[in-house]
């Protein structure tokens, strides 16, 4: 049994299917800390120190049990020389007619290349399009149905 | 890289029922991060803390994710065929022990001595 088919069987339990289609922002903003911390080659405690708090602090903010404060977020930013882009309520989001920038893992390209598409390379990693999906996720499905049907014609 | 989830002979899935004790918050959480291993495979092992080979060990990895005060752990076999989880289990932080080490690595033979 591979991992597809483990969670179409685990949604199948109504509570479980709610809980994973969640959207959870402390979640989101966990794993972007732990991305851009290891990204970075800092621990924990590396981390903790440069932004001025305790190891649990950086530790509970990468959980995701609870919203960390934006003005936190500020000073991680700060101190790792970045910026932090301002959050969007999803409703002011428009979607239309926009051309977007969607990423694609190696993954995908490959299942593109599989497909005999030949313009998309592998090393390619961007693809520009004009969608009026709504989010990232169902942008790369646009993606691939676009080269399916390419392919296809 | 797809990965594939252990079955004993019976037909049971040690992965699908150490997920499915979990609450559905918990399970949330460590069914993401499979999803993780999934879509970014072995090179997780130097852009994240949370997968990582087990020592002296040569096919056994382990992907470990800490919520709400525990470390959930999915331990990994690699075999020809590719990556699969071998067992699930939570506990307080700390060492694994030897026996569930065992466990895993009975099962990546069993797996191994039916040429998967």
């Amino acid at each position: 049994m591979n991992l597809k088919e483990l969670k179409e069987k685990l949604l199948k339990d109504e509570k479980f299917r709610k809980e994973y289609n969640r959207y959870d922002l402390a979640m989101e903003i966990g794993e972007m800390v732990i991305d851009a911390r290891v990204k970075l080659g800092l621990t924990q405690k590396n981390l903790a120190k440069l932004v001025g708090t305790q190891q649990p602090s950086i530790a509970r903010l990468e959980n995701g049990s609870s919203l960390p404060s934006l003005s936190f977020l500020k000073k991680i930013a700060d101190h790792l020389g970045t910026y932090l882009i301002a959050p969007k309520f999803a409703f002011l989001e428009d979607f239309s007619n926009q051309t977007r920038t969607v990423s694609l893992t190696i993954s995908d390209s490959l299942e593109i290349s599989a497909l005999n598409f030949h313009h998309a390379d592998p090393l390619i990693n961007l693809a520009q399009f004009t969608t009026d999906t709504a989010t990232p996720k169902e942008s790369l499905v646009e993606v691939k149905s676009i080269i399916k049907e390419t392919v296809n014609a | 890289m797809e990965l594939q989830n252990y079955q004993t002979p019976a037909g049971s899935c040690p992965l699908e029922e150490y997920l499915n004790s979990l609450n559905e918050k918990t399970r949330k959480k460590v069914f993401r991060n499979l999803e993780r291993l999934e879509r970014e495979g072995f090179s997780l092992l130097r852009t994240s803390d949370i997968f990582s080979k087990i020592t002296g060990y040569q096919d056994l990895y382990e992907l470990k994710i800490k919520f709400n005060k525990m470390e959930h752990r999915v331990i990994c076999g690699k075999t020809k065929m590719g990556l699969y989880t071998l067992d699930g289990f939570s506990k307080k932080e700390g060492k694994l022990k030897q026996k569930d080490i065992t466990r895993s690595l009975n099962r990546l033979e069993e797996l191994k001595s039916r040429n998967i």
